[in-house]
């Protein structure tokens, strides 16, 4: 029962933990221009992080170490080094854009600048980090990120032609007034979006810091096959609820309060205050995952203790960087630069980098059957 | 080879600030893009008002909603606005366009004061004119093949 219980817990958290601020913006941009004609992208995007994540829990698991621990004793310390810098950069812009997330989310329950809510949100994010415990920390978020499954619910009040739909899905076609560049521009961020590298790393080291061992494993799978596929389908219902609403009078989408208009459009106020607290708690979880993903894989290269379970003087270097993280992520966002175009610009890339992590975890899986 | 150099960067500092269009069939897509970006920000209004109108929103998303619309449309009007254009047709096209975004500001103005207020009745006063931006804006869109 106990087991049972561990894998729904599991469950719940990976459906509502799979969306972060890359999903919210770009399920409901490409929604609102291509309909469900990108569909397959999303698709796409689910297989691959399922065979990331699974592939990473699984060599976490039974190694008992986690992915750049891995990199750097199997392809040598510089090519390591290069896969460091561009992964870290990537998520490190991604703890901004998501810092962002959160801090726009609390503005459309306040009215008050987003920008002021930044100090405050990095401090959050830091306390929560310092003090609660990595389980709990991944399950209230997790848990609490579930609320965007109103954005389903949403979907189904507004009476879909559901065969116009299933027409657009299995019939890609370009739109006649895109260019195709535009349109492989959005399949790449639409698969961008759902294959962010810290999502690995955060999976991998969170197996360590969970002390899986080959007994988790069916926790692990559960999470992966059932867990994420689900979550995507909150993406996917952001993306048709702006083809919907959106896309009928040709919205472009350029702000996180539009990614909430088909919701309130179709169940009221009560669903507008569930769906602005799902983006706070998804884009604050994601916001934790990438700034521990940061510390992770710094500490992991450079072979420094880590772990939120270890106490902070004990490993205070990993500590330190988190704070670095945060600090600059923090100043990042000060500048006042738009959220929205900090994600589109780390989805595109995101896809680029995860391609060098399969090389290496590939390498890995090999050498875990040989063994 | 230093002066070479100097001098790329030198035309690449120059140009890269200023938006550029060098001759008008450029211009009139950036025209159409901008009043179809424009218009955009105001069919996002309208959709706010409608929830407004069916008491299906909150008071401080609408305020986040109007000011992130006339932000939107403003920063696509002065980016357009910001162009030096090609030719006499071109600066016709520039009148014609600042004109129905000047109107389209000042709506979106309204709309975002009244928001902010959480005056009702003054934003739901404001569709009419949004909508006749929206239309206005469509048909500029149209007659330059958008």
């Amino acid at each position: 029962m106990k087991r049972l219980v561990t894998v729904a817990l599991g469950i719940l958290t990976a459906i509502g933990g799979f969306v972060d601020i890359g999903e919210l913006v770009t399920g409901t941009a490409v929604g609102a221009r291509f309909e469900m004609r990108l569909a397959w992208a999303t698709g796409l995007s689910v297989v691959t992080i399922i065979v990331f994540a699974e592939m990473s829990g699984r060599v976490a698991a039974v190694s008992q170490r986690p992915v750049f621990d891995l990199v750097r004793e199997r392809l040598g310390p510089r090519f390591a080094f290069a896969n460091l810098v561009a992964s870290f950069g990537i998520t490190l812009a991604t703890v901004a854009a998501e810092i962002g997330g959160v801090a726009l989310a609390i503005e459309l329950a306040t009215s008050v600048n987003y920008v002021l809510w930044v100090p405050l949100v990095a401090l959050l994010i830091w306390l929560v980090i310092w003090r609660v415990k990595f389980e709990l920390m991944e399950n209230v978020f997790g848990l609490l990120g579930l609320a965007l499954l109103v954005a389903t619910v949403a979907v189904w009040q507004l009476h879909p032609d559901w065969s116009d739909v299933a027409h657009q899905v299995f019939h890609p076609t370009k739109p006649a007034t895109e260019s195709a560049p535009s349109y492989w521009y959005y399949a790449i961020a639409m698969f961008g979006a759902g294959v962010m590298p810290y999502e690995v790393f955060f999976f991998s080291s969170g197996a360590i810091e969970d002390h899986w061992t080959e007994a988790d494993l069916i926790t692990a799978r559960a999470n992966v096959f059932i867990g994420f596929p689900i979550g995507s389908l909150v993406t996917l219902s952001l993306a048709l609820g702006a083809a919907l609403v959106l896309a009928p009078r040709q919205i472009e989408v350029s702000s996180l309060y539009q990614a909430a208009l088909p919701t309130t459009q179709a169940l009221g106020t009560w669903a507008l205050v569930v769906v602005i607290i799902g983006f706070f708690a998804c884009t604050f979880g994601a916001a934790l995952e990438t700034t521990l993903s940061c510390g992770y894989s710094l500490a992991q290269y450079f072979g420094w203790q880590w772990g939120k379970a270890v106490k902070p003087k004990h490993d205070a270097r990993f500590h330190l960087a988190l704070i670095v993280v945060i600090l600059l992520a923090t100043c990042v966002m000060l500048t006042t630069i738009d959220p929205v175009k900090i994600t589109e610009f780390v989805i595109v890339l995101s896809a680029a980098c995860l391609g060098d992590d399969h090389q290496r975890q590939g390498g890995d899986r090999d050498d875990q059957q040989h063994e | 080879m230093r002066r070479v150099v100097a001098l790329v960067f030198a035309l690449a500092a120059a140009t890269a600030c200023v938006p550029t269009a060098r001759t008008p069939g450029p211009y009139a897509a950036k025209a159409v893009k901008t009043a179809d970006a424009v218009r955009s920000a105001i069919e996002s209004d309208l959709l706010v008002l409608d929830a407004v109108r069916k008491g299906h929103t909150l008071a401080t998303y609408v305020s986040v909603a109007t000011s992130d619309a006339e932000d939107h449309a403003s920063s696509a009007g002065s980016t357009f606005l910001s162009i030096q254009p090609p030719d006499d047709r071109s600066d016709q096209l520039r009148d014609d366009l600042s004109t129905l975004l000047n109107d389209a500001e000042d709506v979106l103005g309204d709309a975002r004061i009244a928001g902010r207020r959480g005056d009702r009745d003054a934003l739901l006063f404001t569709r009419a004119g949004l909508r006749r931006a929206a239309d206005e804006l469509d048909r500029f869109s149209q007659a330059h093949g958008g």
